[in-house]
């Protein structure tokens, strides 16, 4: 079974974050950086499927900077078998559908049964590029995932999706299938040592992004990044509790909007 | 409205002989909310996202559609009663993957002159959504808090957090090209549904 998992380096959010002189762009002079957390999800849940299955093959594929080899070197020492690299070093802000139309380009040309894709990546938040590849490749697209298994005869798979309202989706589904992951699939492994060294002699095929032959105007395009705005307010509510929670509650769902 | 007005362009104000040479109709021409529902009663998301409509109706002075998926019952009747253009309410067969449910919506708004798409915050916007804009080619962005009318740009600016909320990023479509929108809950307001005059209801078959 092949197995494909698009992983993204992201900036590491536990860290302290600005933006650069013209707003543009997050500044990442000091900054690390780390796998996308729900990518972790996805890449797991490769893992544990190859290694339940014995005849499985997991390959990363990454579009980014120069710089994003690191995650991939991460995703190999977890596990995985290959990478493929799609570089690009003048993107800044990419248009999460043009990053679909490049990765659906690199990966059709690959076999695969199974795609796993984190649900978002937590830099640009966009919940877009998983379901824009499904489309672009032909495929069901399943996301969300919260419990994934595959057939005895490894020809289909069965999805478990919780929805609003605590409900409860299974879906079933002929290969290939395109699935996001989200937390609470599973719990990422952490890279050994005998997976560290030995990712270091695992193949990384590097792609230009201009080889790949495609337009790349963006759809969206970014005009500024500030930072939110903090307002402080207080209020001080006096009366009976009966009659001040109704006040709040409606403060916090139409004011604050935190309900 | 003048030729020279970039929002009048955006709005597909233009001359016949302009509008037909021109690769760009009108991004703006028309503004769709899609509503969903559960259980027979509109998600309250869905309000939200109706009332988003409606401030951007009132800024850019185009038509406001609802479309609402295999609503019953007393709901189309209530959503006229928002205040919008028009209420599409398309028969889709009740389980479809959202593969094929985005096919059938593809299809139908194929038909129907370009607009900005707002989605609420629903599991059928984050399903669907990318999945049309992909098909139509238009630019999607998730989570937006507010809209900004960029009058001297002729452009619609939205907002959405990133970095897990740590900074604001404030995106516009391409030249040319409709917004699809994924708003964030409870960044509008729930519309009421008061007006006295319904809206026009237009039931599509699937």
């Amino acid at each position: 079974m092949k197995i494909i998992c698009c992983v993204k380096q992201v900036v590491d959010t536990n860290l302290q974050i600005g933006l650069t002189k013209d707003g543009k762009d997050i500044d990442r002079g000091n900054l690390t950086f780390v796998m996308n957390p729900y990518d972790e999800f996805a890449l797991e849940e490769s893992l544990r499927i190859k290694e339940r299955l014995g005849a499985a093959e997991v390959t990363l594929v990454t579009y980014g900077r120069s710089r994003a080899e690191e995650v991939l070197r991460t995703g190999l020492a977890m596990g995985a078998d290959r990478a493929i690299h799609i570089v690009d070093e003048s993107v800044i802000f990419r248009d999460p559908l043009l990053t679909a139309r490049i990765l659906a380009k690199a990966i059709g040309a690959l076999p695969f049964d199974l795609i796993f894709c984190g649900r978002q990546a937590v830099d640009d938040d966009g919940f877009q590029v998983g379901a824009s590849l499904a489309v672009l490749l032909g495929i069901p697209e399943i996301s969300l995932a919260s419990k994934v298994t595959i057939s005895e005869d490894r020809k289909k798979v069965t999805v478990d999706k919780n929805v609003e309202g605590g409900t409860k989706l299974i879906f079933e589904c002929p290969l290939p299938v395109l699935i996001t992951a989200q937390k609470g699939l599973n719990e990422a492994r952490y890279a050994s040592l005998p997976g560290i060294m030995a990712a270091k002699k695992k193949p990384v095929q590097t792609i230009k992004v201009e080889e790949l032959g495609l337009d790349l105007s963006d759809s969206v395009e970014l005009a500024e990044m500030t930072l939110p705005k903090l307002e402080r307010r207080q209020q001080i509510f006096e009366g009976e509790a009966k009659v001040i929670v109704p006040q709040v509650v409606k403060l916090l769902k139409e004011e604050a909007k935190v309900l | 409205m003048t030729e020279d007005d970039p929002l009048a362009y955006l709005r597909g104000e233009i001359s016949e002989e302009k509008r037909e040479s021109s690769s760009q109709s009108g991004p703006y021409r028309c503004i769709r909310v899609f509503v969903d529902s559960m259980a027979g009663r509109l998600n309250r998301t869905s309000r939200q996202a109706i009332t988003c409509g409606l401030n951007l109706k009132a800024e850019l002075g185009t038509r406001l559609e609802a479309i609402l998926i295999n609503g019953g019952g007393e709901l189309p009747k209530e959503i006229s009663l928002f205040g919008m253009d028009e209420v599409a309410v398309l028969r889709i067969q009740e389980v479809v993957s959202s593969r094929t449910l985005t096919e059938q919506l593809y299809e139908f708004l194929s038909k129907r002159e370009h607009g900005i798409a707002l989605f609420p915050a629903s599991r059928l916007a984050y399903d669907i959504a990318p999945r049309l804009s992909q098909r139509f080619g238009a630019g999607l962005v998730s989570d937006v808090e507010s809209f900004f009318l960029n009058a001297s740009a002729g452009t619609l600016e939205m907002s959405h957090r990133t970095v897990l909320g740590r900074m604001m990023e404030t995106v516009v479509a391409s030249t040319g090209r409709s917004p699809f929108a994924i708003l964030k809950e409870n960044a509008f307001t729930e519309a009421s549904a008061d007006k006295k005059d319904p809206t026009p209801i237009c039931d599509v078959g699937g």
